[in-house]
């Protein structure tokens, strides 16, 4: 206690960052527990499209060829090359969810056809 | 935050890989690691090329680590002046060079990619400390390289896996540079502590010597 006291009366600034690293080392473990919790209870036939995704990429992700994709959006490789989904809402000027739940309908609907 | 950086790389390619890591060197907050995990997904689904994103991310952030030692050589003189303007302070800056003398290219090396979060910080006190610039230059190459091949490589292996990979590593980078930093900090808090003990009871013994 009273070297605590010594420290917080001559090293302040040394003592709060030392409390400040040990608070978010404890934050960044919490939320490290949490996500890997919600990660292995996560479904993984689930189809989650987002914005970010590119086609190709999203055909990557669900194991489907990329001319599902394709079909399901209207487009073709050559010209949506690295173009993500929210890119091509802002151009089509159409909803983002709208092409979201396009691409996963045609994904459900192919996986169907495979079974 | 992982969305926001996936739709970067998606939009600018390795021009915002170039960037991010360059920037990150100098301690602007950007999450530079999500965007080599995406850069590396995307090579796995051919929207970019392996080479051109590896060689953006790797001389964005020698580039960045350098122009970091560099402001901290030069506003080394003046933290030193106005760090000698009081004793305590000054015992602090020695420690820190001596420190980083011993520790320097290590302490560099680990922190480009295990404890990546105090890197730039490390760019800063390299320069300030005077570190080599070789030794500087070498040993932040080195870890550089294994930062951007780590992460650019988990981002094309697990490419279906890129943002649960996101989630995890950024969380376990950031606790584990935390706990780093706790360590630094109480060893030397551990040690101002004992040092400032001693003196105390040196100084009561001199105070009974003389009452008696």
């Amino acid at each position: 206690m009273k070297r605590l006291r010594y420290l917080r009366d001559r090293h302040p600034i040394v003592l709060g960052l030392f409390a400040a690293s040990l608070v978010l080392a404890a934050v960044f473990l919490f939320r490290f527990a949490l996500l890997a919790e919600y990660w292995s209870k996560a479904d993984v036939a689930e189809i989650r499209i987002e914005g970010w995704m590119t086609p190709t990429y999203i055909a990557r992700v669900y194991d489907v060829p990329p001319e599902i994709v394709h079909h399901a959006l209207g487009t073709d490789v050559t010209s949506t090359r690295r173009k993500s989904l929210r890119d091509m809402a802002q151009d089509w000027d159409v909803p983002l969810v709208s092409l979201e739940t396009q691409v996963a309908d045609t994904i459900r609907g192919h996986r169907n056809l495979q079974k | 935050m992982n969305d926001a950086a996936f739709q970067l790389v998606s939009a600018y390619g390795v021009w915002i890989v170039f960037v991010a890591t360059f920037l990150s060197c100098l301690a602007l907050p950007i999450p530079t690691s999500f965007v080599m995990l995406a850069g590396g997904a995307f090579v796995a689904s051919g929207d970019m090329e392996m080479v051109p994103t590896v060689l953006a991310a790797f001389v964005g952030a020698v580039l960045g680590d350098n122009a970091g030692y560099a402001i901290g050589r030069n506003a080394g003189p003046v933290v030193v002046r106005s760090f000698a303007l009081n004793s305590r302070r000054a015992a602090v800056w020695k420690q820190a060079q001596a420190f980083m003398e011993s520790w320097g290219g290590s302490s560099v090396f680990f922190s480009r990619w295990l404890f990546s979060p105090l890197g730039p910080y490390v760019n800063f006190i390299s320069g300030a400390t005077q570190v080599s610039w070789p030794r500087f230059a070498l040993s932040g190459a080195a870890g550089e390289a294994v930062w951007v091949t780590v992460y650019v490589g988990l981002g094309y292996i697990l490419s279906e896996e890129i943002t649960r990979i996101a989630d995890l590593l950024g969380s376990a980078v950031a606790a584990l540079a935390m706990v780093v930093a706790a360590l630094v900090l109480g060893l030397a808090l551990w040690r101002a502590a004992r040092r400032g003990h001693r003196n105390t009871d040196t100084a009561d013994r001199a105070a009974d010597e003389v009452s008696h």
